[in-house]
């Protein structure tokens, strides 16, 4: 089974500074493997921030690729960058 | 708790939790003296703080006597801070007979003295007395009924008390009694309590009080000691907002030496207090401020991004409005230069914890 894991670049934000979110998927199985991403994320000042897409994790070459961002909030998740299992969100905080 | 959720395919499921902690927007306004209108200097503020007292009838407290503009700003999304007071602001103190809502009180003559500061004139107040025993109900009922007019969507902060320890500071009296600091602050306590669980939960047939009103009880801040703030902020006062006053007046100290001031007391109360969110209805610096009250004004805004964020890493109640008391004199925070005081204000104001830039 793929698993997910997400860090901050950092612990508290006030207004207006900018939220990085790493989000890393680890693939098991050693075929290329698309997989589809839906996530929220619930902050401490009540706001929830969504997003959603798809992504092939390839545990040869590993890469995530075209990750979409559903944006309810107006408060937007876009993907800033992608490295090999990983993709970084930003959004305003 | 912050959290962050994640769905793969084939319903696999992961979550983060304990992080992102994001700080509030924080609501910024302007008081001018004599509950004056502020938005010829700070256009579209989002606080205002007015104040009244429990003894004029209740459309003078909302929206006030010719404040229609008051009502036209919570509409269209302003905090109103409206502070009401047991003390008489000095013309009729005598009893008032009048119907609310088809029901009839009669409340009687003022009978207790607040701020009985040495060498003056101390000011006549209902006592606590008299609320707690229900001689105030009808003042309670009348404020009541005003806010119904709150428009919807709108929100009314309710203080109780500009400075409930400046009015203690000195003791009290009541129907002939002399109370203590202590015994004037545990009569506070039990008085405040009984307005707001009367304005939550009032007699039958009294409707409530509507969506969009909260409580809080006015507190001066680091003037009376940590003492004083443990002894009328017990866990069980139903507050929805903690409330104090932040000045920088005695001595030249930087916005977050004095934002941390009070909040030193409130790290001591129990664990209910400490998680209310505060709401400041005074602020101010003197105009003495080296390099100009511009510049501590200019200061402020990236102090309270600080002092919030630490607020909510540990879990505690963030400073979520701040209005600047831009009357008094000169000494305390009268914006002096008008213009210049006022042009920093606007600039605190539009950016970060007020407004994402």
């Amino acid at each position: 089974m793929p698993t997910a894991s997400v860090t901050f670049d950092r612990p508290v934000y006030s207004p207006g500074d900018t939220i990085r979110m790493t989000v890393t998927v680890q693939a098991e199985d050693p075929a290329p493997v698309t997989q589809t991403i839906r996530g929220e994320a619930l902050l401490s000042d009540g706001t929830r921030l969504s997003f959603s897409g798809e992504v092939v994790v390839d545990r040869a070459a590993p890469t995530l690729e075209s990750v979409l961002v559903d944006d309810p909030t107006r408060r937007v998740w876009t993907r800033e960058t992608s490295t090999p299992q990983s993709a970084v969100f930003i959004a305003v905080a | 708790m912050p959290r962050v959720d994640i769905e793969l395919s084939g319903g696999v499921r992961t979550s983060a939790s304990g992080e992102p902690v994001v700080a509030p927007l924080v609501y910024g306004g302007l008081y001018l003296g004599g509950n004056g209108d502020p938005r010829a200097d700070l256009p579209a503020p989002g606080m205002v703080v007015q104040y009244h007292s429990f003894a004029e009838p209740g459309p003078s407290q909302y929206p006030g006597w010719m404040r229609g503009w008051i009502h036209q700003a919570v509409a269209a999304g302003t905090l109103l801070n409206l502070v009401l007071e047991l003390k008489h602001y000095g013309v009729g103190t005598g009893a008032q007979a009048f119907t609310v809502e088809g029901r009839a009180y009669t409340v009687p003559t003022p009978a207790g003295t607040i701020q009985r500061r040495p060498n003056t004139t101390p000011p006549v107040a209902y006592s606590y007395g008299q609320v707690i025993a229900g001689q105030c109900d009808g003042l309670i009922h009348r404020t009541l009924a005003a806010l119904r007019a709150i428009p919807p969507g709108g929100r009314i902060n309710v203080q109780l008390a500009s400075e409930v320890d400046t009015d203690n500071e000195f003791g009290t009296t009541g129907n002939g009694a002399t109370f203590t600091t202590a015994q004037a602050d545990a009569g506070a306590v039990a008085a405040y309590s009984y307005i707001i669980g009367w304005m939550r939960d009032p007699p039958t047939g009294i409707a409530p009080a509507p969506a969009g009103v909260t409580f809080s009880m006015g507190w001066a801040g680091q003037w009376s000691g940590r003492d004083a703030y443990l002894r009328t902020h017990p866990d069980t006062l139903p507050v929805d907002f903690d409330a104090f006053n932040s000045y920088n007046r005695s001595a030249n100290w930087t916005p977050e030496r004095r934002l941390l001031e009070t909040l030193a007391y409130k790290r001591a109360a129990g664990p209910v207090m400490r998680r209310k969110p505060i709401l400041m209805p005074e602020w101010g610096t003197s105009a003495d401020w080296p390099g100009g009250q511009a510049s501590y004004i200019d200061a402020w805004a990236p102090a309270l991004r600080t002092v919030n964020e630490a607020q909510v890493v540990r879990g505690e109640g963030p400073i979520v409005g701040t209005c600047y008391f831009g009357s008094r004199d000169r000494t305390w925070g009268l914006l002096d230069p008008r213009d210049t005081g006022a042009a920093a204000l606007r600039r605190c104001y539009a950016t970060s914890p007020y407004r994402r830039p």
